[in-house]
């Protein structure tokens, strides 16, 4: 969440929390303050109309008085006209006050009813309680009667006669509580009042809708605590009891209190305290969002500027200048990225030195982690797999290389022992061409880290080496076996060519001696000649001799294994050697039986400016001689394949060496054949033929008398390439 | 007839048989032997025109052979003719005249070759 938004949600709650509680509080003091106002009102109001009710029945009495004291009510007492007609006239005066006039024997003589009922009659004077008193009785009386279902304040006064002093009846004030009495009341108090008798209603101000009075369920009413609604007002109840002159309680006065208005006024403060409230409360968001702007904006700045460095950026400078303790973060902030960015150059520097260190090694060096996923992959391994890096980094390292797939619990042994395995010539075929590598497995060992690292070199040219050493081995001991047989074999073969020789001349009639030791035999030496023929014993002579002749060569070649510090180095032309070699091709009889050299287009390719180099001149030549008869050799099996034959012989500088090649366009050799070539009595001509030497002497001169290497490149159809690279210094 | 003579020495029967049989054919006087010691009894009364030498003899060698028929018979010429590959001439018989070119090396292969050497060093005889 963001800082902005957890001020304003922090402000917000604030706000709203203290809100509520001064909204509580306020609405709560204000509908307290309402209540209190209007149960005070209604306490005073109803103590008022306690008042006010008394007041009647005190002025009752009073008028009681008043009017009994008056001479003309005693003077007529027998003319009730004149009563009726007086007391008519006063009518303002008793308003709807009822007056009887009754006599000492109980009769009522005047009888004024102002009020609309009156339940009064003589039969009530007889039987109530109130009205019972002697005849003479002076006694005044007001109080409350309860006749029937209605109530009335009564009071009774006798009447005097002024002059005698003598009683002539009693004045009855009647008073009914009727709704003319309460609409009097409420006149004064201002509220509306509702009587009871017992529980029936006698009097009511409140109207209904269409006007008529309502009578409200005393039970309801008086069993109301706080507010009763009528029609669309609210109001308060209080109520007092109305007793009667013996102190029973006969009724009920109620007074409704009209808190509409107070209650309005309390909705009209609530609604103004939540008005300002909310007024307030929108001012706080709108402040804290304002403040939460202006406290995130730098935070904002800094995250920004902090986002860049994570994307490596830098640069980023924070303007902040401010002296708070944001102003403190920022300048930090800035050195905090010079640093890193002195540490990342550092860091870069070193990893592009240890990538350069990893990169220049020879060997495949391959990090794997415990499951032997690669985690790093140098330049080496690239170029032996094909892949990047980044193709290969999380890959299994058997899916690089099927062949580490049998190594796998080697590797796991590894890492799991912290000890370095090595396996030495691993084959592997790749485009049909066995290499051998050296595998090597280091365990990382610092703790907590679990790995390897996999060393593979490509060890094929060593073990090349190691073979052709071999070779060389046995060619010399092939040579040193030669040098001791040579003299054994050669004695006895030269006895033998030198026999076959004198025999065939021997038996040659071409001779005179021959023919004059036939005649002293009387033999015919042609005869005997035709039948040697005849015989073929002339061929197998010949045959003989050629034998001996190659069984001489092979001593010779053999001999040439170890003839190393007899060969005396000059610095020659190369390509003269080489002119004169082909000079010697061209001549050669035994080249001629086989292939007509002439008949063989020779191109040279020799380069211009070419040193003179060191070399054993007659060695050489044999080499580039056997170079030639092979190649002549090659070409002869091209046999209806029309292709023009062919011998390129070139001479370059590459490095070091001086580079002498003498490439066919013959059949070419098969992979085996490649491979034997320089292998001592290895030859692919029918027997008889070769010596099986030819090659593996050259190659014998070049690498061990010159020091240079001797290879051979031959594609089947193509032709055949032999490449001899000689040192240009004698080392 | 003043015919030339040759002294062949060689110890391998079948060599020494051919090439007498040979050189006589041709027309030469042959004296045979199978060792130095033998060559050196032979030639007492005799002058000898061209040795024809093996090298390896039994007793005495063909290098010490050569100077002694060289000491007995000044004019002798000799072909040095050896099984022995590795044969180089060694410096006394340098400095009686003897090249590489009289170093033939077994097997010779075309046995004209002897008659041709022995021309050439008997040129100045008649």
């Amino acid at each position: 969440m963001k800082i902005r938004a957890k001020i304003l949600m922090f402000l917000i709650i604030l706000a709203g929390i203290s809100s509520l509680f001064s909204i509580y509080y306020s609405i709560n003091f204000l509908s307290t303050k309402y209540e209190n106002t209007a149960k005070e009102n209604l306490l005073k109001l109803k103590e008022q109309t306690e008042g006010v009710f008394y007041g009647y029945l005190g002025e009752l009495s009073r008028k009681g008085l008043f009017i009994s004291e008056l001479n003309e009510v005693a003077l007529n007492i027998n003319e009730p006209e004149e009563i009726s007609t007086s007391l008519e006239l006063k009518i303002f005066f008793l308003s709807s006050i009822n007056v009887k006039v009754v006599d000492l024997d109980n009769r009522i003589v005047v009888n004024v009813n102002n009020s609309s009922e009156s339940y009064i009659n003589e039969k009530t004077l007889l039987y109530e309680s109130f009205f019972k008193r002697s005849k003479n009785s002076l006694l005044r009386k007001t109080g409350i009667v309860s006749l029937g279902e209605n109530i009335c304040f009564v009071s009774i006064s006798p009447i005097m006669n002024q002059d005698t002093f003598e009683k002539v009846g009693d004045l009855i004030l009647e008073l009914p509580l009727d709704s003319e009495f309460s609409d009097q009341i409420r006149n004064t108090v201002r509220a509306e009042i509702f009587i009871f008798s017992d529980d029936k209603g006698i009097a009511t101000t409140m109207l209904d809708d269409n006007g008529e009075r309502l009578f409200p369920d005393s039970f309801d009413l008086m069993s109301t605590k706080g507010e009763k609604i009528f029609g669309e007002e609210t109001y308060l109840i209080g109520t007092f009891h109305i007793n009667d002159h013996l102190g029973k309680k006969i009724g009920n006065v109620v007074v409704a209190y009209n808190v509409s208005d107070i209650q309005r006024t309390k909705n009209l403060d609530v609604r103004s305290v939540l008005l300002v409230f909310f007024t307030v409360f929108l001012f706080v968001i709108v402040v804290s969002i304002l403040i939460g702007r202006w406290l995130a904006k730098p935070l904002r700045t800094l995250a920004k500027s902090a986002q860049s460095i994570s994307k490596g950026d830098f640069d980023v400078k924070i303007g902040i200048k401010s002296k708070d303790e944001i102003g403190e973060l920022s300048r930090l902030f800035n050195s905090m990225a010079r640093s890193l960015k002195i540490q990342k150059k550092d860091m870069q520097k070193m990893q592009l030195y240890l990538k350069n260190m990893i990169d220049s090694m020879p060997s495949v060096l391959i990090g794997i982690d415990k499951d032997g996923k690669v985690t790093q992959w140098n330049v080496e391994a690239e170029k032996k797999s094909g892949l990047n890096p980044e193709d290969a980094i999380g890959k299994k390292i058997e899916d690089i290389f099927p062949q580490f797939a049998s190594q796998l619990a080697k590797f796991q042994k590894s890492i799991h022992e912290k000890t370095p395995q090595k396996m030495e010539k691993i084959a592997e075929r790749v485009d049909d061409e066995l290499k051998y590598n050296d595998i090597m497995i280091y365990p990382l060992i610092s703790n907590g880290v679990e790995g390897a690292v996999i060393r593979m070199d490509d060890v094929t040219t060593r073990i090349r080496i190691e073979d052709m050493m071999v070779q060389t081995e046995k060619m010399m001991s092939v040579g040193g076996l030669a040098a001791g047989m040579a003299h054994e074999i050669n004695n006895p073969l030269g006895g033998i060519l030198l026999g076959v020789q004198n025999i065939l001349r021997r038996v040659s009639p071409d001779f005179k001696i021959n023919r004059d030791k036939a005649e002293e035999l009387n033999l015919n030496l042609d005869d005997i000649f035709k039948y040697l023929e005849k015989q073929k014993i002339i061929y197998f002579l010949e045959v003989i001799q050629r034998s001996g002749e190659r069984a001489s060569d092979i001593v010779t070649n053999m001999l040439n294994f170890s003839r190393r510090s007899e060969s005396h180095f000059v610095k020659s032309d190369l390509s003269s050697i080489i002119e004169k070699t082909i000079e010697l091709a061209t001549n050669d009889y035994d080249l001629k039986r086989k292939y007509d050299f002439r008949h063989i287009k020779i191109t040279l390719d020799f380069e211009k400016e070419f040193p003179d180099i060191p070399c054993a001149e007659n060695e050489l030549q044999q080499v580039i001689l056997n170079l030639l008869k092979n190649a002549v050799h090659a070409i002869s099996e091209n046999k209806g394949k029309r292709k023009d034959p062919e011998i390129t012989l070139r001479l370059f500088r590459e490095g070091a060496f001086g580079v002498i090649e003498v490439e066919d366009n013959g059949p070419g050799m098969d992979r085996d054949t490649t491979k034997r070539v320089f292998e001592p009595f290895f030859t692919t001509k029918e027997i008889g033929v070769g010596t099986g030497l030819g090659l593996s002497v050259s190659c014998f001169i070049v690498t061990n008398i010159h020091k240079g290497t001797m290879f051979v490149i031959s594609t089947p159809g193509k032709g055949t390439k032999f490449i001899i690279k000689l040192p240009l210094e004698e080392k | 007839m003043s015919s030339v003579k040759i002294l062949l020495v060689d110890d391998e029967e079948i060599v020494r048989i051919n090439l007498e049989a040979y050189l006589e054919d041709e027309g030469y006087y042959v004296l045979s032997a199978n060792s130095g010691e033998e060559a050196l009894d032979m030639i007492a009364d005799q002058k000898i025109d061209v040795g024809i030498i093996d090298m390896r003899l039994p007793g005495i060698d063909g290098n010490v052979l050569i100077s002694e028929l060289s000491k007995l018979q000044p004019e002798m010429k000799f072909i040095i003719h050896t099984g022995s590959m590795g044969y180089s001439l060694p410096a006394s018989l340098v400095e009686l005249g003897i090249s590489d070119e009289l170093v033939f090396k077994k097997p010779i292969k075309s046995i004209s070759k002897f008659t041709g050497m022995i021309r050439k060093l008997t040129e100045g005889k008649v």
